[in-house]
């Protein structure tokens, strides 16, 4: 037997507490002078039996009725199935950790229903042998806890908004998390968790969040005896499934010119027919899905169009509906000022040369002498390498807080590195004839990603002699010996990009473009389209989040940018909001993944068809409730007064 | 200035009086008594009420034949009347230190008032009584005498007497047993706090001795309820030790004890043709002497 509250069990000390009254009331009796002592005496002699007895017993039951009300406010647990249990096993609370991502709207051949439903309908019956417990859900989305009368009102249309679709993506790991702080504050004893997810790895981000899980794993271990998880894995992939995603839009004059990430699962080639809905205006195109996954890039003329709109691109009907629609929005955009300042003359000219913009301007050069804040002025993106000097790191720190964009290059000498904004490694060389090789980085979106016509970027043929690591930021590619070639940091509105090696011979094949130049071109794309006045965002980004006024536009006016992706006004800008490409991730994690992360404890692993299962500890307060009160019962019984009959026998003649 | 002496009249009770004194208290068994009185005589007498006829003998006094049975039978008969005389009351009065016991009455001042007022009641009706008082120390005996002034003296001794002392009420009723000669009419006024046995032996001789015996066993309210609630330190009036006990743990087996000894007694009376009246304290005395009075030979409760 445990207890959920074992300081109570301090109180076992009030037992005692009848006796001390007793030998207390003892103390300070009365005197009597009395004449038939005789009767007394033969009185005590002859009850001295029975009548001790009955007040040991009447001791007793107060000493056990104050032990059975110490031991209930101790909250003792026991058994589920236990004798003593009279709550029916039932946890205190049951909780659904629902995962809403856009993933879970995926269905099969076999059930029409989405697995967003299933989850739903596996909670209903999770939740049907506990019908004292209280219903708790924590969705991905939003996070937040939601109290449900009855376990079918998550299928609620009006509580569509909590439990309905969305098109956001998931962090499992941290709602998780959430939820068992959550439980702590509240200070639950006993909790059945049922965790329902198709267990796409990117809603868990099992390598990034390890700390996360361990601190999951802690929790949990420690509250093993009460808390309890239950995976419930909903991994069928659909029988066919086409998804967009949007990978950048070109703005080119008159017209422009989005990528689209187009795959599909499923069967071969095929023409497959997209609607087309430009600022209202409905159309149509038809492309061949040559293989498994594509760049479509299409051109949308707009010489008829407003300057600012919007572009909506559907896909037919398949088995996994919300990935399917991409939006996107156009505007007028000013190509970025870019400006270089390198100490390394070879280095300098390279990277001047690869940011040229698109009418072939090459960037502008800042004197190394001095950085002024003016220089700036009107710039979006600084490319600097070499060393760096408080005032210059002051400078490039505004910078990128007011929104600008750092590319950063390492310094070529040695010299540790004393910046507390950004700082470098050592200086790292490699043996003639030998190379640091780039093993990894991630090719479907950013700096890095695959070409449109699908070919990926030759990172992994670049040799490079000479490094040095950047300490900050997160990796956006790796070396082999994993550590970042090149990494990204968010300071205030800007971005920092910071590479490890310099394009210029003694160091790496870096200036041979094929690498730099479309790094920077896209980089100089990315900030004239965030400048422009059409803007482009992630479902369930903060920035969704953080948005209270806006306007849909389109079709349903219940949309809101935290939850449906869609064309929104918000601030006076058409926003884009779009489901997270990391949604459409076909990797799933088995239910072994997860259980491994959390080695103190044994998830019980669910089956969609039956979820309910008895819990193996409940509370058994009630139990020393009832005991008390017949105690109490019983001891008031033998505290009565006795039989008046023989005071009746005894009557005056008068 | 002459000393005033003080007067015990108040233990005579009033409210007795004034309802019984009009009717006789009289006696169910034959008295011999020196005078004429309201109480039946075992002798032949010169009463109005006729008794029997019964055949002359020579030598009775010839004044008593009834010449008109003579005339029609030609025989000899007497003519014989009920010879009515005087009692002799003898007051038994418990001076033991458990008589002093009770509030707001004591026993002790319950059993004097009583004592005073029947002796009272049959010195009004020309009885005589006496008093005998059972203590240790200078235990005091009032010859039966039928004249006013005897209920004076009785007064003048109980007033000022105290109780004090172990219970002797056995011993002393033998010692009466062999002391009064004259058939008596004995009444015990007593807590009884002694072996029911020894008590009734002590009746069962009297009785031998053709006595009446009427027993008077006198609790306070607080013996036959005993309502104690609180631990409590009982200290017997007669230097028996002490018992610390809770009340409410030894209530049933008192009563239940106490109830025996009343009924042992009360058997004991009834076998032997003793009047027992259990008395209350706290009941008047009024009730108590008319109950007496309308010869209840053991009470309500018997």
């Amino acid at each position: 037997m445990t207890f959920l509250q074992p300081l109570a069990l301090f109180g076992l000390l009030l037992a005692f507490a009848p006796i001390v009254i007793h030998l207390l009331n003892l103390l300070r009796h009365r005197t009597q002078p009395w004449a038939a002592t005789r009767f007394l005496f033969q009185a005590r002699k002859s009850s001295s039996r029975i009548s001790k007895l009955k007040r040991w017993i009447t001791l007793l039951f107060r000493m056990l009725a104050l032990a059975a009300l110490a031991f209930m406010i101790a909250r003792p647990m026991t058994g589920g199935d236990s004798l003593f249990s009279f709550s029916s096993g039932s946890p205190e609370v049951l909780v659904l950790v629902l995962d809403r991502s856009a993933s879970m709207e995926t269905r099969t051949e076999k059930d029409p229903q989405t697995k967003r439903a299933k989850a739903l309908d596996a909670f209903q019956a999770f939740a049907k042998p506990w019908a004292e417990s209280r219903l708790i859900v924590i969705d991905t989305a939003l996070e937040d806890p939601f109290f449900i009368d009855e376990a079918a009102s998550v299928k609620d249309a009006a509580l569509e908004r909590f439990f309905g679709p969305t098109d956001t993506s998931a962090d499992l790991p941290g709602t998780l998390l959430k939820t068992l702080d959550w439980l702590d504050k509240s200070g639950v004893g006993t909790a059945e968790i049922l965790l329902v997810s198709d267990m796409q790895t990117s809603n868990w981000k099992l390598d990034r969040n390890s700390e996360v899980m361990e601190k999951i794993n802690r929790i949990l271990t420690k509250k093993k005896e009460f808390w309890k998880l239950n995976l419930l894995n909903l991994d069928d992939s659909p029988p066919y499934n086409l998804s967009m995603t949007l990978d950048r839009v070109n703005r080119r004059p008159g017209r422009i010119e989005p990528v689209v990430n187009l795959s599909k699962n499923g069967q071969g080639n095929e023409l497959v027919r997209l609607s087309i809905n430009t600022n209202g205006s409905p159309g149509s195109m038809e492309v061949e899905l040559a293989s498994p996954s594509m760049l479509w890039r299409p051109t949308f003329d707009l010489e008829n169009e407003p300057e600012e709109g919007w572009i909506s691109i559907l896909g037919p009907d398949d088995f996994c509906q919300p990935d399917n629609v991409c939006f996107l929005t156009y505007g007028i955009t000013t190509p970025p000022q870019v400006a270089v300042r390198a100490y390394n003359p070879r280095a300098s000219l390279i990277l001047r040369s690869a940011s040229q913009s698109e009418l072939g301007k090459i960037a502008d050069a800042l004197p190394l002498n001095v950085l002024e804040e003016k220089q700036l002025l009107l710039r979006k993106i600084l490319i600097h390498q070499g060393e760096l000097d408080a005032g210059d790191e002051e400078i490039l720190q505004n910078f990128a807080l007011n929104g600008g964009t750092l590319v950063l290059f390492p310094p070529e000498s040695g010299k540790p590195s004393t910046s507390e904004f950004l700082s470098w490694g050592p200086l790292e060389k490699m043996q003639k004839d030998e190379y640091f090789q780039i093993s990894g980085w991630r090719r479907d979106s950013g700096l890095l990603a695959n070409s449109s016509d699908g070919n990926r970027l030759p990172l992994d043929r670049l040799d490079i002699k000479t490094r040095r690591i950047p300490a900050q930021g997160e990796p956006l590619a790796y070396y082999s010996d994993g550590k970042p070639f090149l990494t990204s940091m968010t300071i205030g509105r800007g971005v920092v990009y910071a590479f490890s090696t310099l394009p210029v011979k003694s160091w790496s094949e870096l200036d041979n473009g094929y690498v730099l130049v479309p790094a920077l071109q896209r980089l100089i794309e990315e900030t004239a389209s965030s400048n422009s006045f059409a803007q482009s965002w992630a479902c369930g980004g903060k920035e969704t989040k953080e948005v209270t006024l806006f306007e849909p536009i389109g079709e349903d006016p219940d949309k809101i940018p935290s939850l449906h992706a869609g064309i929104y006004k918000i601030d006076g800008r058409l926003t884009a909001v779009n489901r997270p490409q990391e949604e459409n991730e076909r990797r799933f994690h088995k239910d072994e993944e997860i259980i491994e992360e959390l080695p103190g404890i044994s998830p019980r692993l669910m089956e969609e068809e039956n979820s309910s299962d008895s819990t193996d500890r409940s509370e058994i307060w009630s139990f020393f409730l009832l005991l008390c009160l017949v105690l109490l019962l019983g001891e008031a019984f033998l505290g009565q007064p006795a039989s008046t009959s023989a005071n009746k026998a005894i009557s005056s003649n008068a | 200035m002459a000393r005033r002496r003080k007067t015990y009249f108040h233990y005579v009770d009033q409210d007795s009086l004034s309802r019984i004194s009009g009717e006789p208290l009289l006696s169910p068994f034959p008295m011999e008594g020196s005078v004429s009185g309201h109480h039946r005589s075992p002798h032949k007498g010169s009463s109005v009420e006729f008794a029997e006829y019964r055949e002359y003998t020579p030598g009775e006094d010839p004044k008593r034949m009834d010449w008109r049975v003579f005339a029609r039978t030609d025989r000899y008969y007497l003519k014989e009347f009920e010879a009515e005389t005087n009692l002799r009351g003898q007051f038994a009065l418990d001076c033991s230190g458990s008589m002093s016991f009770g509030a707001p009455t004591s026993k002790f001042e319950y059993a004097k008032k009583l004592v005073s007022t029947l002796a009272y009641l049959y010195v009004g009706q020309g009885d005589a009584v006496g008093l005998h008082t059972l203590r240790q120390k200078k235990p005091q005996i009032l010859p039966a005498k039928r004249n006013p002034a005897q209920i004076q003296e009785m007064l003048e001794i109980l007033g000022p007497l105290k109780p004090k002392g172990e219970t002797l009420l056995a011993s002393s009723l033998h010692e009466i047993a062999e002391s009064v000669r004259m058939r008596a009419m004995i009444f015990v006024v007593s807590d009884m706090l002694e072996e029911p046995g020894d008590v009734m032996d002590a009746v069962l001789h009297l009785r031998d001795r053709k006595h009446e015996v009427v027993l008077f066993h006198l609790f306070d309210p607080q013996e036959l309820d005993f309502t104690f609630d609180r631990p409590t330190r009982f200290v017997d009036l007669e230097g028996a030790g002490s018992l610390i006990t809770e009340p409410t743990v030894i209530r049933e087996e008192y009563l239940a004890r106490l109830n025996e000894h009343v009924q042992e007694l009360r058997q004991g009376c009834l076998e032997s043709q003793a009047r027992y009246h259990l008395v209350r304290t706290d009941s008047p005395l009024v009730d108590v002497i008319d109950d007496f009075s309308a010869g209840r030979i053991g009470g309500k409760a018997a």
